[in-house]
């Protein structure tokens, strides 16, 4: 992880240098491209003229003759790298490639996301009158076999290489999309195109190619289309020339076909906008792009599966968690829940959910951490225990190091969607519950604990006991008035209501929290809004603890 | 019975000054602040009937406590002007610490309580001033509430400091044993000593005295900014005690106009009995509505200096057979209020009044609806030009029916509103239900007739909304072949019913987008 970081340090420094541009250029062929073996073209050259439409006030490259097709590197670098990648085809009709509008600034859009970028360079003009688009598939698809084979020396996924292209660029990557392996456009070369040449999403923007004149999909993309063709994202304007029917048509057949896609269709927008903005709101679709691949999982930053994994692995060896603020000190506490899911995610194949909780739930404490909200974490039934028999826990194996007093509810009914107000809520609830937490679990302290290494731990999810049922409706959370005692002596004495903005709005807010986060919240569950009082240190001892009208929960610690 | 105290001298006060009244001192010894949220009961002389009584706060309170521990045997009650505790034998000169939830507070005035920032009032039963001969406040944790209401002629009062004057729906957060309900209490706004305005309900019983329950019981107007009292107070006892009152809320209740003069066309219908219906009605609560009988749309006007004249007509969804009130219609009337937009959320018939075509009743009160906006167009400062409709799910399809529909007399014109064009001038179907069939084959239902009139739609879906986004995939080819302009935002995840509300998926942020699409239909510009 040190060499990844002083790797990453080193390329931000180059970064900040404004070295731009691609790292490296490479030749995608060993030999002549197939079905060029016996062409003579004239050497590369921009096409553009000085009376040529200005995009957004600026001019574009028109990258004509291209007989020698060339992938240009353009890194992710920095925190937020995601082991991402993406080929990006041009349009340009398959005469030219607009390499600058439809290429470079794609590229460097991509690594802003923390995107490794492929800009592809493919033959034009077309060479097949009929399949105007063969060479460019040809030199698309093996750009998919190479970048894979070498993905490891690029810094990549192999599993997470995507394809976006433009117009017939796009043309390109929805053909590439959708050909299976077995459709791979020409004989393998070399060792590389034993690696599959089938991308592993696409990105199309007003694509053209898709459909027939009379609006019918073209039999090769009808044919081709199953539910092994990757997920897409497609953007098109209303009254672009090409038809946006295109994309409609290229939707609905995924859409038909099983596989996941998104479809965005302003009415303005015309052609060739690329991904310069202006006042049109279609020049917005880089944003819509940008939240589709962070829906998908395609931005997640390289930290979250490492230290999930980290977390996940110290937990399952009984040794510290891991702490995470020391090594990325610039996370933000939404990092953070991201790396808890993933750690929650991994225990959760063996551990069964029990419920949610919160914690920060004073204002003071909330202040103090500069926080807007509690903060939360997810309960594992495994920690669930019940007082019918006096509960008595042996504080080392427990590893619960503190005892707190807290009040919860419990599910009566599964909730699906986000909540607007308590009231909304209050049919949901089957009973509030007094709760003892014991968190524990040792965490490492190589640095004072920030918000980030509470959250990513799991803020302190261990053993909880729960007392006595009682009606919501028939009792003010706030007013109950606790008290906790170790053999007589009162260790702590508060009330409901000192958790900020009230019990009722906490859960509320633990309740759209988990929901937000991708949980779902089931009959049976337990949601608790955190600790209310001084919490006390876990020490031999019988415990009582009353919460007024909800009743008591006595334990002993031993 | 105590005395009202004028409220002109009131308003001299806050709660604050109250707060410095304490100590008091008694015979048997005196009561002091001990803190952010507790007083000091020091005991110096135990009467001989060991109860000692200190004046009432105005706090629920926690526990009674003694060196930290609470008290065993120690007896509270609450008098009806003075709260009562009754000494364990053996307890002798003492200092007790009663908790209380905020700072002790004593009701030498009560206090005035101030509007809601997003407007109306909260008002709990521990800033209520009883007045009568048993009525009182119980300051328990269970309890927390207006209590010993055995006597009719009691009654309690909250002062609040109007800013905003305005219609409110009172709001009642009550609690009845089983067999006690039936009494007949109202909810009333007084000044000096004239009722301005009275909201009257029936108590019903909730199981228990102490068993809460929310219920809006009717609407209040008040017309002036000023101090007025709230009041609640029996009509008729029915048991032996009328009910506890926990909480009461006046929450402001913007204009309700109601869709047809008479009964709605059609109604009633064979196909639906009416006491179901009946049962229906009797479960709408302020977020679900479940039967409706008489529809009616809610006007939410945006501030005057914010408002740009369009007008929205919100269809809340719920396959129409109930509606989805909060989430997808009061909520919205608040996002596009904030826009400057104005809203006219619709509560259109359900359930379903047949099986076959059950989206007529609904288009009928829809198409009436846009024509009162632009009837009164001038009165709550739309431009009729600029009236929209906008639904989600079924109330996305009542909206596609309003824009595809909006040539055919669906019902028989009343009077000179029916003249008008029903005709939206914009819509916008959020995850529209029904436009094609889910199974089989991959087209639009005949009920959708797209055409060169059509108007302008801003349509936003998702791709696992069954096959609801390919059907408004299709609604978008459909417009384009007319020349109609369209947007369209089919998000990859987000399922089917978010409102607004944000959650699981950032298909929720629709709303975003839905603003800059009207923004470029210049819908947000001041004309």
């Amino acid at each position: 992880m040190i060499q990844r970081l002083l790797l990453i340090g080193a390329l931000m420094a180059l970064t900040l240098q404004g070295i731009c541009g691609p790292t490296e250029t490479f030749k995608l062929w060993p030999g002549v491209p197939p079905g060029d073996e016996n062409l003579k073209l004239p050497p590369e050259i921009d096409k553009t003229k000085d009376t040529d439409k200005l995009i957004a006030g600026r001019r574009i490259i028109k990258l004509g003759n291209v007989s020698s097709p060339e992938i240009a590197v353009y890194p992710a670098t920095g925190r937020n790298a995601t082991g991402t990648s993406v080929i990006i085809c041009p349009g340009g009709g398959h005469h030219i490639l607009a390499y600058d509008l439809e290429g470079t600034e794609v590229a460097e859009w991509l690594n802003e996301l923390g995107v490794t970028a492929f800009v592809l360079k493919y033959r034009v003009p077309f060479r097949d009158k009929d399949r105007r688009w063969i060479g460019a598939v040809q030199d698309a698809q093996r750009a998919v076999s190479v970048i894979r084979s070498r993905a490891e020396e690029f810094g990549v996924d192999r599993s997470r290489i995507g394809i976006l292209g433009f117009s017939a660029g796009g043309e390109t990557a929805a053909l590439t999309s959708i050909f299976s392996d077995e459709q791979r456009q020409y004989a393998p070369v070399d060792a590389d195109d034993r690696i599959s040449c089938r991308p592993d999403f696409t990105v199309l923007v007003y694509s053209a190619g898709i459909i027939e004149k009379d609006g019918s999909l073209r039999s090769h993309v009808a044919k081709s289309i199953d539910k092994n063709t990757p997920p897409a994202f497609l953007v098109h304007a209303q009254n672009d020339r090409v038809s946006s029917d295109h994309s409609t048509q290229y939707f609905i057949a995924l859409k038909k076909a099983g596989v996941s896609a998104e479809l965005h269709i302003w009415p303005d927008g015309g052609h060739g906008y690329g991904l310069r903005r202006t006042e049109l709101p279609i020049t917005t679709w880089p944003d819509r792009c940008r939240d589709w691949m962070k829906a998908s999982g395609l931005l997640e930053p390289w930290f979250v599966e490492d230290f999930g994994q980290r977390l996940a692995t110290a937990y399952a060896a009984n040794k510290p968690l891991p702490q995470f603020s020391p090594e990325l000190p610039e996370a933000t506490v939404t990092d953070a829940y991201a790396v808890q899911k993933r750690y929650i995610e991994k225990r959760e194949k063996t551990e069964p959910i029990g419920g949610y909780k919160g914690a920060m739930v004073s204002e003071a404490a909330q202040k103090k951490n500069g926080l807007e909200h509690a903060v939360s974490g997810v309960l594992f039934k495994s920690g669930w225990m019940n007082p019918q028999n006096h509960v008595t826990l042996d504080i080392k194996k427990a590893k619960s190091p503190a005892v707190e007093t807290e009040l919860g509810i419990i599910i009566g009914k599964d909730i699906r969607q986000p909540i607007g107000s308590v009231e909304e809520l209050l049919p949901y609830i089957e009973a509030l519950v007094p709760v003892i937490e014991l968190p524990g679990g040792p965490i490492e302290n190589k640095a004072p604990r920030k918000p980030t290494d509470t959250i990513t731990t799991n803020i302190g999810s261990n053993n909880y006991i729960v007392g006595p049922k009682t009606p919501p409706a028939s009792v003010d959370p706030d007013t109950i008035k606790i008290t906790l005692k170790r053999d007589g002596e009162v260790l702590h004495e508060t009330t409901g209501g000192t958790a900020a903005g009230g019990q009722w709005s906490n859960f509320l807010h633990q309740v759209n929290h988990a929901l937000q986060q991708g949980y779902s919240i089931k009959k049976g569950h337990i949601i608790i809004t955190g600790a209310l009082g001084k919490i006390a240190k876990g020490r031999p001892g019988r415990h009582t603890a009353s919460f007024s009208t909800l009743g008591n929960i006595e334990f002993t610690l031993k | 019975m105590k005395r009202l105290i004028p409220a002109f001298i009131l308003a001299a006060f806050t709660s604050t000054l109250i707060a410095q009244t304490l100590p008091v001192s008694n015979d048997w010894g005196t009561v002091s602040i001990a803190g952010q949220d507790a007083v000091s009961i020091r005991i110096d002389n135990v009467p001989a009937n060991r109860t000692i009584k200190f004046p009432r706060l105005f706090n629920p309170i926690g526990d009674i406590t003694h060196e930290g521990k609470a008290v065993k045997g120690l007896k509270f009650k609450p008098l009806v002007e003075d709260w009562a505790m009754t000494l364990p034998p053996g307890m002798e000169k003492t200092t007790l610490q009663l908790v209380t939830l905020g700072s002790p507070l004593l009701p030498v005035t009560p206090p005035v309580v101030q509007e809601l920032s997003a407007g109306g009032f909260d008002l709990p039963a521990h800033l209520a001033m009883p007045y009568g001969e048993m009525l009182r406040y119980e300051p328990q944790p269970h309890k927390n509430t207006i209590g010993y209401w055995v006597n009719e002629k009691d009654y309690a009062d909250w002062l609040v400091q109007v800013k905003t004057p305005g219609t409110f729906h009172v709001e009642i957060l009550q609690g009845c044993g089983t067999g006690q309900g039936g009494s007949e209490v109202a909810v009333s706004i007084i000044k000096g000593k004239k009722i301005l305005s009275s909201a009257p309900f029936i108590v019903q019983d909730t199981g228990h005295f102490q068993n809460f329950k929310w219920r809006r019981i009717g609407k209040v107007q008040i017309d002036k900014e000023s101090i007025h009292t709230v009041r609640i107070h029996a009509l008729k006892k029915a048991k032996n005690a009328v009910m506890d009152v926990r909480k009461i809320r006046l929450v402001p209740a913007p204009e309700v106009v109601r869709v047809w003069p008479r009964k709605a066309p059609g109604e009633p219908f064979d196909s639906l009995d009416p006491k179901v219906l009946k049962d229906k009605i009797s479960q709408n609560v302020s977020h679900r509505i479940f039967g409706i009988e008489h529809p009616t749309f809610t006007l939410y006007l945006p501030e005057k200096e914010k408002a740009n004249g369009t007008c929205v007509v919100v269809c809340p969804g719920g396959g129409y057979n109930i509606l989805a009130l909060a989430k997808e219609g009061t909520e919205v009337a608040h996002w596009l209020n904030d826009l400057g937009v104005a809203a006219a959320v619709l509560e259109y018939r359900v359930p379903r009044r047949s099986k076959e075509g059950f989206h007529i009743p609904p288009l009928q009160d829809a198409q009436r609806t846009i024509r009162l906006v632009r009837k009164n167009a001038k009165a709550w400062g739309i431009d009729p030009d600029r009236v929209g409709a906008l639904g989600f799910s079924a109330g996305g399809h009542l909206t596609i029916m309003t824009a595809t529909h909006w040539d055919e007399q669906t019902y028989k014109p009343i009077d000179a509103a029916d003249k008008l064009s029903a005709r939206p001038d914009f819509v916008l179907p959020i995850y529209p239900a029904y436009l094609g069939y889910d199974a089989g084959e991959q087209a639009l239902t005949s009920l959708v007739k797209l055409t060169d009139k059509t108007p302008p739609a801003f349509i936003a879906v998702t791709w696992d909304d069954k096959m609801r986004g390919a059907d408004s995939a299709l609604v978008l080819e459909g417009l384009k072949k007319h020349n109609v302009p369209a947007e369209l935002h089919i998000f990859s995840k987000g399922g089917h019913g978010y409102g607004l509300r944000p959650g699981k998926s950032y298909a929720t942020g629709w709303n975003h987008l839905a603003t800059t699409w009207l923004k470029q239909q210049g819908l947000l510009e001041k004309q």
